[in-house]
């Protein structure tokens, strides 16, 4: 890559924020300043960057889920019904052992039934993919509609809680506090978790034979069979690791941030860390470290938007647009050869300047 | 008439086409003669349109005209058949005639090709099946439903780019047939090629390139062979003499009785048989899409093998996978050098590990060590003469020569003591050709053994010990080195000795 | 009431209902095919429908007209499918990226656009009044279900006919098809990809908007944030499932529509059973269908592959 490129690609999503912010026109509030309102709100104060950091934990595990089979580019879309069934059975396993274990015991179970769930989720598409060639973006994205009907069924029957039975809130009961994760200085300690899977992948990747044989298997399967990776099993092995990953954010969330697991609407993009997911990982090229950073933006444009709410009354719907354009606008940064658009330039007015001698 | 003046075409570090100047009269077979790189193709290419030349003009019948692409080339009534056929496999033949046909209305009407495909045949005998797919049909085939692409088109200018690399000489001789018939109606024809007999044989007038250059411009007539290959090779330069060495290595790879079976349940290789020693090289001749290539992924564990046996130094690989078969000693130099040899989009560093990441010194305690990798790099680069900026270049940037310089050394280093190179040299140009030749020579007298899969029938003459032929997925005995005879072997290409 | 009549009332109940709820996902498919055939894949079908159902609301709220309502609503989901089109064609970026990206552009500014517009009010508008043929749509059984539809409907029809017919019997679709298949060998013969690649996004999009237009005015009578569900990604998995034939689109349509209405009508019959596993019929019928059609099929051989010149 050329030293001009990821200047150039933050040129551009600083682009696709400008744009992003005329939307705010409709609700008769000033457009920059209203984006520049969104970042403080997100970045500039004590309390937004508290928010942010504990938004970021989810989004951050499930974007180092995706980006594994990213790598091969085998497009796991399933980032979301792989991360609700992580966190249902971490739920499960949370509320069935509580107080009849140590906490330690009950976050390791936890941990370990929420990779399980997750990967069981990440199962059936990868199988259909493998044997019967079927595209993995329908598949992988079907499973997280069952997924999220599967989560409704739960809350509002079999692991329907009392206290939330009242409210008419549908949600589990509450993971005891022993066993919640606790905070440092308002911050999840679940970050800790985000940050060293982030690691760890990145070794996976960058230092092992299978992160080589997926990098590979990215730029072409024939030349990746040529170097003898054995394409199924990588394959296998990244879904059920990505679906793994992303199930330890729904036990993450569950037992750092919201304590139960909660109903996740279609589209409620606060609860939709699967589908955000996908823009974070890419925007970062899939680099595992960059990705922190990524959504942390991200997460930040999440919380600067809940304070545009409260103040302007502005729709959170503003998030997914400023999602989809900051990804798209990313691409466009990338795609874009900036010397050869100047080159036609030039040529253009070298041209009219020959004219113009001529005349 | 169509004139190409001062014609110049410079690719980033190539003269690929130096001012030539190269005239077409209608009604005559012009043969653009020339070795490997030579510029014919490249000639042809800004004629049609394909690359716009830096300098000159292309007049027709004494007016300037500019061709920027193939559609101002066909409406100057100039059509190319080019190596790789512009047809699309999935559609049938009557489909692919009348993709951005003009003529003939907005539906689509078998009976307007059927009756235009009639037409053709009974005037050059050019005959097809209007009805079946492309994917089905012949080399030989396939290239007559791109003439009568062309013809269809109005096209009075033909030109064909090596229209014999992959036919069998019973098909040329048609093609030649069905040329002389379109000459006698006032066609004007280009055929390129690096073939003399082939000038010899069909030819009016020849033009001769050499490194971008005209060298040698004539009317056939009282031309001999021996000035044409002295114009093309150039003087004082000797043809490439091989140096064998006796050499005295223990151990064979034995393919016995292999059988491959296609997904469409047909029979791709069967039971070919083919004994390589160590310390010579077999080549494999035979018109391509006679198995060789499924021969080859079976050989490397890349297709499954349905029936027989491999072994290697006497230990059976016949179930093993890539990584395996590449551990006991065997490697690859494919066709393919930018969809396969190569991940096009990683750097040659990460490249350079193709076949020796799994083990020490590239992978220490499982995990990559960066220095030694690099280091391997820069050896494959400089050992090599491979042209790259450094080892952190993408595989991408690299022109085909390089890329496939940086392959050959990337095999060789992993020392295997069989080596399966399939048409090593094919759109090189003549230097890295015989860089690529002198050193799979060389390799052989090193005392390893070398599968040479070619359709080059020349190269497998220079460089084999021993040829043997695939003929619809069978194998032939193998022919010695003093029985090499390339009339004998090119009837065995066509299914002479072989059963049915 | 004994079993039978049940079983009778509930398949009328079905095959009646069938149309409307096929016709939403018919049009997006049937846009999505073209796109296919031309060589993009194109996933913001989802989103591309979602603008479609609020820009569609907002014209018959604002101008009554339902010819402008199903126009606009098309016209904005071209406005996405221009901008996949510069990311992808123009620009030759991945299209399952650009695809997923235009998604999330859809689905932010459907509920945005509604938030803007009807702040927290339900905005309730009438479905496309159906046709009446003298006769002919009093039929018993049959009347309503074959002349008794709305003219969306039937304009979906004859444009699936029409496609089928200007896909595999015409110069033109022979030409979509080419570039789809090797854009290259298109180019060489006369036919610029580019072009009918934009074309074919351009008819992508407008179809897709259609689609979501219908899910609002004909189907749910309002606004529902992400009321598509999945309705975009399920014609893209259609399409597969057709092997790019639109006689095939048109089944597999009317399937997913007995499916929607099988099972809103049985969720009343079987009120034991939690609505949540009848909700999740249509995603896993749709994992079961493409499993069903596999690999086997040819796609065509350039598809989500950029066209880049070499040279």
């Amino acid at each position: 890559m050329q030293i001009g490129k990821p200047l150039q690609i933050i040129f551009f999503i600083i682009i696709g924020l400008i744009i992003s912010s005329f939307f705010l026109l409709a609700s008769n509030v000033s457009p920059i300043s209203g984006i520049l309102y969104m970042l403080y709100s997100g970045f500039g104060t004590r309390i937004g960057v508290i928010a942010t950091l504990n938004d970021s934990i989810p989004m951050i595990i499930v974007a180092i889920a995706i980006i594994i089979p990213f790598t091969a580019k085998f497009w796991n879309i399933g980032g979301q019904g792989q991360y609700l069934v992580g966190s249902i059975f971490a739920t499960w396993i949370g509320l069935d052992l509580a107080g009849s274990m140590p906490p330690a015991i009950v976050i390791m179970a936890a941990l370990l039934l929420s990779f399980v769930g997750g990967a069981l989720w990440a199962f059936p598409p990868t199988a259909m993919k493998l044997y019967f060639g079927t595209n993995e973006v329908i598949t992988t994205l079907m499973m997280n509609f069952v997924a999220v009907y599967l989560v409704d069924y739960l809350v509002s029957g079999p692991m329907e809680g009392a206290l939330q039975r009242a409210t008419h809130a549908p949600s589990s009961s509450t993971i005891p506090s022993p066993d919640q994760l606790f905070y440092l200085h308002g911050v999840n300690i679940g970050i800790v978790i985000a940050i060293v899977i982030a690691v760890a992948i990145f070794f996976l990747i960058r230092y092992t034979n299978f992160g080589y044989e997926l990098r590979l298997m990215g730029n072409s399967n024939i030349a990746a069979q040529y170097a003898g990776a054995p394409l199924k099993r990588n394959m296998f092995q990244a879904m059920l690791l990505s679906g793994g990953i992303a199930g330890i954010a729904g036990m993450v969330q569950v037992f750092g941030l919201a304590h139960a697991l909660l109903l996740s609407e279609l589209s409620d993009i606060t609860t939709s860390f699967g589908y955000v997911a996908i823009p974070i990982a890419l925007i970062a090229f899939l680099n595992p470290l960059l990705t922190v950073i990524s959504a942390i933006f991200f997460a930040g444009i999440l919380n600067g938007a809940y304070v545009l709410e409260v103040v302007y009354g502005i729709s959170l719907n503003l998030v997914i647009i400023i999602y989809g354009l900051i990804m798209i606008f990313a691409i466009m940064g990338v795609m874009i050869n900036l010397n050869r658009v100047t080159k036609l330039f030039r040529r253009g007015r070298k041209n009219k300047l020959v004219e113009a001698a001529k005349n | 008439m169509i004139a190409m003046k001062g014609i110049v075409k410079e690719f980033p570090g190539v003269l690929a086409v130096d001012h030539v100047d190269f005239e077409l009269y209608p009604g005559e077979i012009h043969a653009l003669l020339g070795e490997n790189g030579a510029g014919k193709t490249t000639l042809m290419n800004v004629l049609y349109g394909i690359y716009k030349a830096d300098s000159g003009e292309t007049l027709i019948n004494g007016k300037p005209v500019r061709i920027n692409n193939a559609v101002d080339a066909q409406s100057n009534r100039i059509g190319m058949v080019h190596q790789h056929f512009s047809l699309i496999p999935a559609f049938t033949v009557a489909e692919n005639l009348s993709i951005g046909l003009k003529d003939g209305g907005f539906i689509l009407k078998e009976e307007y090709v059927g009756s235009k495909i009639k037409e053709a045949e009974d005037k050059y005998g050019i005959h097809i099946d209007v009805n079946r797919k492309v994917d089905d049909l012949s080399i030989g085939e396939q290239q007559r439903v791109e003439v009568l692409k062309l013809l269809f088109r109005g096209a009075n200018t033909l030109i064909l780019d090596e229209p014999t690399s992959a036919l069998t000489p019973q098909e040329a001789e048609n093609l030649f047939l069905s040329l002389k018939a379109l000459k006698a109606e006032g066609k004007a024809i280009v055929v390129i090629t690096h073939k003399l007999y082939e000038v010899m044989e069909i030819a009016d007038r020849v033009t001769v390139l050499r490194k971008g250059r005209v060298v040698f411009k004539s009317m056939k007539a009282g031309v001999t062979s021996d000035i044409l290959a002295e114009a093309m090779i150039g003087k004082g330069v000797e043809l490439a003499k091989y140096k064998k060495e006796e050499v005295k290595a223990e151990g064979s790879l034995v393919i016995e009785k292999l059988m491959v079976i296609g997904e469409r349940h047909d029979t791709l290789v069967n039971d070919a048989t083919i004994r390589l020693n160590k310390g010579e090289i077999i080549g494999v001749a035979g018109v391509s899409g006679n198995g060789q290539k499924e021969l080859v992924e079976a050989l490397f564990g890349m297709r499954k093998i349905s029936a027989g046996s491999i072994t290697m130094g006497g230990k059976d690989i016949t179930s093993s996978n890539v990584k395996a078969r590449v551990m006991s000693g065997l490697g690859y130099i494919p066709e393919e050098r930018k969809t396969k040899g190569v991940a096009i989009s990683l750097s040659l560093s990460l490249n350079s590990v193709i076949h020796s990441h799994w083990g020490a010194p590239y992978l220490v305690n499982k995990m990559f060590n960066y220095t030694a990798i690099r280091k391997l790099a820069k050896q494959i680069i400089s050992k090599f003469n491979v042209a790259a900026k450094s080892e952190a270049a993408l595989a991408k940037n690299l022109s085909g020569g390089n890329l496939q310089k940086f392959i050959v050394g990337r095999e060789m280093l992993n020392e295997p003591d069989y080596l399966i190179a399939v048409n090593p040299t094919s759109g090189l140009d003549i230097g890295a050709t015989e860089y690529v030749r002198k050193e799979l020579v060389d390799y052989r007298n090193r005392g390893k053994g070398v599968l040479l899969v070619s359709e080059d029938l020349d190269e497998l003459l220079a460089l084999s010990d021993q040829i043997v032929v695939m003929y619809r997925g069978s194998t032939s005995p193998s022919v010695n080195q003093k029985d090499f005879d390339r009339l004998k072997i090119g009837a065995m290409m066509l299914g002479e000795g072989f059963t049915r | 009431m004994n079993f039978l009549s049940v079983l009778f009332i509930f398949s009328m109940a079905v095959i009646l209902g069938m149309p409307v709820r096929a016709a939403p996902i018919f049009a997006a498919a049937l846009g999505e095919n073209v796109d296919q055939q031309a060589g993009t894949l194109n996933l913001g079908v989802e989103g591309m429908m979602l603008l479609g159902t609020i820009v569609g609301l907002a014209v018959l709220v604002y101008t009554g007209s339902y010819l402008l309502a199903f126009l606009i609503a098309g016209l904005s989901a071209v406005l996405l499918g221009l901008f996949h089109g510069l990311v992808t064609i123009t620009l030759k970026a991945d299209q399952v990226v650009s695809g997923t990206a235009i998604w999330f552009i859809g689905w932010g500014l459907s509920g945005y656009i509604y938030t803007a517009l009807f702040k927290t009010t339900e905005i309730v508008v009438k479905p496309v009044p159906d046709i009446y043929i003298p006769y002919l749509t009093n039929l018993p059984y049959i009347g309503k279900f074959l002349f008794g539809e709305d003219p969306v409907i039937y304009l979906l029809l004859i444009a699936g006919i029409g496609i089928n017919f200007f896909l595999y019997h015409t110069k033109g679709g022979l030409n979509l098809r080419t570039v789809g298949e090797d854009p290259l060998v298109a180019e060489i013969m006369g036919v610029n990809p580019t072009l009918y690649r934009y074309a074919a996004i351009i008819f992508g999009g407008f179809m897709a908007g259609i689609g979501g237009a219908y899910l609002t005015i004909s189907i749910v009578g309002a606004f529902e944030f992400d009321m598509t569900a999945g309705m975009g990604f399920i014609a893209v998995a259609l399409v597969y499932f057709a092997k790019w034939k639109p006689y095939r689109l048109l089944l597999g349509s009317l399937a997913f529509g007995a499916v929607y209405v099988f099972y809103l009508t049985i969720e009343s019959y079987l009120p034991s059973i939690p609505y949540q596993f009848f909700e999740m019929l249509p995603y896993i019928v749709t994992m079961v269908l493409i499993l069903y059609v596999g690999s086997r099929a040819h796609a065509p051989a350039a598809l989500a592959m950029p066209y880049i010149k070499e040279g």
